[in-house]
């Protein structure tokens, strides 16, 4: 409407939540410093606030919330990164175990072709959480200090995948499909909303797609990262699925791959209900807060504070891990 | 102009999605009763201040445990044995919470091959496959036998 002022909601709300993101975060570092002073319910309460204002963040910009939760927490406090992995491994597989219901209801996300990624995912997390944890028990100090060192390579390479993301494309002309994609029969049907009317689409490449689909899995499960970063630019750039296919898909394979990588972890004794608990509410909490925002606040804006996010946190991991080797 | 209406959605995507949220659901609701009784100072396996200097102080699973709970950090589902306990209750909420992903993957199995409308789909049997390649695969990672100790 002509002359309407409107607020601009995600220029107040988005930097406030990232300010506040990092207060609870120097809260519960400030705890540190005196650990006579400690309490559980304010640390409790902070992780909480921080994974709201995570579940919150991460569900505006479609990524899972572990590949926000870990940097930054393995960034800016001293836990040891295999409890802060299966944390982020937790809260990310939560996460997405919650938020598929509706879009596999809706017929969004195409269960073929999830379950098709979701097996090599899957295999690969397992082994990346294995491999994990022999380096905790095998490397020491230096193993935690590489540990930390890739990772932080890792986020900032994720944070130039997002920045490269304005390359998707919402329906990509897929073409000619190769003989194997089309012997698995992955084309589907859906009811696009802002259309009003269903749109018929078909994948190719998915040889490629589980190639890439093994690498994604190995890197989720040893780092402790949901992948949906890197889940969605596969079903969209490399198989061409149209970009709500892709990213519906991808958050109900993070929570088939995630709980796969959980496991090990959880059996090596990674989980305290003190530090995973509070995580878990706060991401189921920031997630429904986000699916509320996500109507009024602008998408662009959302990408650059997540983008800024990681990108803090990477250069925090790298620092930290420099001084530790 | 009158809409068009989009396909049915596949029964196997409807029942993992719903088995899934539904178990995740009631582990988060006996994950936070957990953690509430925990907090408010029920007498967990491990001393709550004793566990934050631990955590806080760097040390690893081991350590933490050594510190807490005045033991060695055991394997496994530890927490079956203290179910009377709030952090005992409270991990069992987590745990609760991980089986959404298994206890999905075998449902959307079964209506794959119960099913009529399922069994219909051209490839059911390829994509049975799979989802068996997953169930077999999650339910032998919650058993534990993929685990480093």
């Amino acid at each position: 409407m002509p002359g309407k002022r409107t607020v601009p909601y995600g220029a107040i709300i988005l930097p406030a939540a990232a300010v506040m993101l990092f207060g609870c975060l120097r809260t519960v570092e400030g705890e540190i410093g005196d650990p006579a002073a400690m309490n559980p319910w304010v640390f409790a309460g902070a992780l909480l606030v921080a994974c709201t204002i995570i579940g919150a963040l991460s569900t505006l910009a479609g990524v899972g919330g572990g590949v926000i939760f870990t940097p930054l927490m393995l960034g800016f406090t001293p836990l040891d990164s295999y409890i802060v992995r299966t944390t982020g491994l937790f809260v990310a597989m939560a996460g997405a175990l919650i938020a598929a219901r509706p879009y596999l209801r809706k017929g969004l996300a195409n269960f073929r072709l999830l379950m098709l990624a979701a097996v090599p995912t899957a295999l690969f997390a397992v082994a990346g959480a294995l491999l994990a944890a022999y380096m905790k028990e095998t490397a020491g100090e230096t193993g935690e200090a590489v540990i930390r060192l890739v990772l932080g390579v890792l986020v900032l390479g994720i944070g130039v995948v997002f920045i490269a993301a304005g390359g998707r494309t919402e329906y990509p002309e897929v073409g000619e499909v190769d003989a194997f994609t089309a012997r698995l029969g992955l084309g589907m049907t859906y009811r696009e909303e802002s259309l009003g009317r269903p749109v018929a689409y078909e994948v190719k490449r998915a040889g490629t797609g589980l190639a890439l689909f093994c690498g994604v899995g190995l890197v989720s499960g040893m780092f402790g990262l949901g992948a949906g970063w890197a889940i969605v630019p596969v079903f969209n750039l490399v198989m061409l699925a149209p970009l709500k296919v892709a990213a519906s898909c991808s958050s109900a394979m993070i929570g088939i791959g995630s709980t796969a990588a959980v496991w090990p972890y959880l059996m090596g004794g990674g989980m305290f209900p003190l530090v995973a608990i509070p995580c878990l509410l706060g991401m189921v909490i920031g997630a429904a807060i986000g699916s509320k925002i996500m109507l009024r606040a602008k998408p662009k804006s959302i990408r650059w504070v997540i983008i800024g996010v990681v990108l803090v946190a990477g250069v925090r991991l790298v620092i930290r891990a420099l001084g530790m080797l | 102009m009158e809409e068009q209406t989009g396909p049915e959605a596949p029964l196997c995507g409807m029942v993992y999605g719903d088995t899934a949220f539904w178990t995740c659901a009631a582990g988060v609701a006996i994950g936070a009763a957990g953690l509430v009784w925990y907090l408010a100072g029920g007498g967990g396996v491990m001393e709550a201040e004793a566990m934050l200097e631990s955590l806080w102080g760097g040390g690893d699973v081991a350590a933490v445990w050594r510190d807490a709970a005045g033991r060695e950090a055991p394997a496994g589902h530890w927490y079956l044995g203290y179910l009377d306990r709030p952090d005992g209750l409270a991990m069992l909420g987590a745990v609760v919470c991980c089986m959404g992903g298994v206890l999905g993957t075998w449902g959307a199995l079964v209506s794959m091959l119960v099913a009529g409308r399922e069994k219909k789909r051209p490839q059911n049997r390829l994509y049975a496959t799979f989802c068996l390649v997953a169930a077999v695969l999650l339910t032998l990672c919650a058993a534990g036998v993929f685990a480093v100790r």
